[in-house]
Order: C-alpha cells, then structure tokens, then sequence
C-alpha cells in the first residue's frame, strides 16, 4: 500500500490514509488559514499538485468550515486485487483457538 | 457455507489484512477429521484452508456400579467407547453367578462379544453400548453378593463395573417341629434349614 500524505502548510501535517484504489477520498479534519495551497505526497517524493477542484474544497473550508471531503484521483497505478492465506493447513482442538492469516487488499469472506 | 459444522471461524468475512481464529469442536471418533474452508473475494483466485482435528485416543467407559435385586433377574450395564470392538468378561471372584451373554448392543446394533463392530462406528464418534446379564439367581444368603464386569477395547484399554446383588431375606426351618422321646432317652434328630446364625432356648 503507498504512502499518501495530504499537508495543509500553514497549520501541519493531516496524514491520510488511502488505498491503491480510484477514486480515493479523504476526510480532512481542520481549519486552515488562507492563504493555503496542497500538495500530495506519494511515498515521500512530491507526485503533484491537487486537481483545482480540491484547492476549491480547501477555499470554502478556510471560509466556513471545520471538515471538508476532498477526492483525490492518484497517478499511481492500482495494484491488482489479490488474497492469500497462511498458513494453508491448520489443526484445530475444542480447548483453544488456532489461527491463520490473510493477506489481501480487497473484500473476503469464507465459505 | 461448505466447511464442516463441527470448526468455527470467529469471522465469515473481512476486508484486507487480517487474523481468522478457528475452534474445533469436541471430537469423539477415533480418527482425525478433515474440512477445507474457502476464502474468496471478488474477481481473485479463491484460497483453501485445510482444517484438520486429532482423533481421540481410544478409550472406553462403563458404569462403575450397577445392581441386581436379592430376588435376581436382570442386570444392565451401559457405557460408551470409540473402539472398534469390545470385549466383555467377567473378572474376579464372581459371587452372584453371572452368565455372560453372547452378544451385546453396540450402537444399537447386536454384536458378538469380543467381534469387530459393524461399520466401526468409533472411529467417527463415540457410539453407546448395553450389556444385559439375564437369569441371575435370588441371593439366598443374608449377604449382598459382587461380581465384577470388565470391558476390553480393541487396544487393550479396559474399565470395570461392580455388579452387587441385595443380601437376600434370612429363613430358619426346622423338621420336624415335634418329636417324641422314648423312655430311654434315646437320640432324635432334627434338621435346621438357615442361611444365618441360630440359638436354641
């Protein structure tokens, strides 16, 4: 999963967390001073600069409210679904639990 | 849902990462059981889980106890094993009498004593047997009687019962009940049938 980070400048760091998934959306709790400008950062290096309706978003935020939910569309490529289990043999007793785990970036269930 | 109804999962469903605890059920039968649970999600290769629970150890189990009243009759004796076969005895000093029967109930099914049990139920689950003693006597003594039953399974592994017969009902007879004497004195005798101590006064 990557890293994304959202920064309002003037008031720190909002940490997101996003999914490799489009669209993704993030709930930015905070109210900003003007003037402020965004930019989003994947893994560390700078990717781009927000699509201006966000920067819209963030001007009506610093005017009359404390939360606003913006929508970011990444550039990175969406890592295909997948799921995996370990181990794939497990033994079970009526006394206590056994376990095992899933990897997986998406939805499961078990039948 | 296809996995087997004696495991659970403390979950059905999730989304990404995540631990899925499972409990096995108590298990009877002497050998193991196997399920597969599937984990499948949307457009991705469905994973197996194979599920494996350890059968339990053979073992067998019978009443500790039973009785038989001083008039006789009939006696009962019931348990549960896993065993494939079982064989019944009887064992120490056999007071009451006992006739070991030929066959017995293994999972309501009549089995030769000491015979494989049809269909082997035990290495599945547990399955329950009764043994029936008939025609035992009345105790005819002021004493309750024992026998002792042991059952013996396929390996070797053995319980007992204690079977006590109530003390029967004490008796005193004599005869005849009047006798006649000679002059002389000369002897009469005169039988006593008891099954407990008596005086003459």
């Amino acid at each position: 999963m990557s890293d994304f980070k959202a920064f309002f400048r003037r008031i720190g760091e909002i940490e997101i967390s996003l999914s490799e998934k489009n669209p993704v959306s993030a709930k930015l709790t905070g109210m900003p001073q003007a003037p402020v400008s965004f930019s989003v950062y994947n893994g560390g290096i700078e990717s781009s600069l927000l699509p201006v309706p966000f920067v819209q978003d963030a001007w009506l935020n610093r005017i009359g409210g404390i939360t606003s939910t913006l929508t970011y569309t990444s550039d990175v490529t969406p890592v295909p679904d997948y799921l995996e289990i370990e181990p794939e043999v497990i033994w079970v007793y009526p006394d206590y639990e056994s376990w095992n785990n899933v990897y997986s970036n998406t939805t499961w269930n078990i039948n | 849902m296809s996995y087997a109804s004696w495991v659970s999962p403390n979950k059905v469903s999730g989304s990404g990462d995540d631990t899925v605890a499972w409990t096995g059920s108590p298990h009877t039968g002497r050998n193991s059981r196997t399920t597969t649970a599937t984990f499948a999600a949307s457009g991705v290769e469905s994973k197996n889980l194979t599920i494996i629970q350890a059968g339990k150890s053979e073992f067998v189990e019978i009443d500790d106890t039973a009785s038989v009243s001083k008039t006789g009759g009939t006696v009962t004796i019931s348990g549960t094993s896993n065993s494939s076969k079982l064989t019944f005895s009887i064992t120490g000093t056999d007071n009451i009498g006992l006739t070991l029967p030929a066959t017995y109930l293994a999972n309501s099914v009549s089995t030769n004593n000491g015979a494989a049990i049809t269909g082997d139920p035990g290495a599945t689950q547990q399955y329950n047997f009764s043994i029936t003693f008939t025609g035992i006597a009345a105790n005819t003594s002021v004493n309750s009687l024992t026998s002792q039953i042991t059952v013996t399974t396929n390996n070797a592994t053995t319980d007992t019962c204690t079977i006590t017969q109530a003390a029967g009902d004490a008796y005193l007879t004599i005869s005849p009940t009047t006798i006649n004497l000679t002059a002389a004195g000369t002897a009469v005798n005169v039988s006593v049938s008891s099954n407990t101590s008596w005086t003459i006064s």
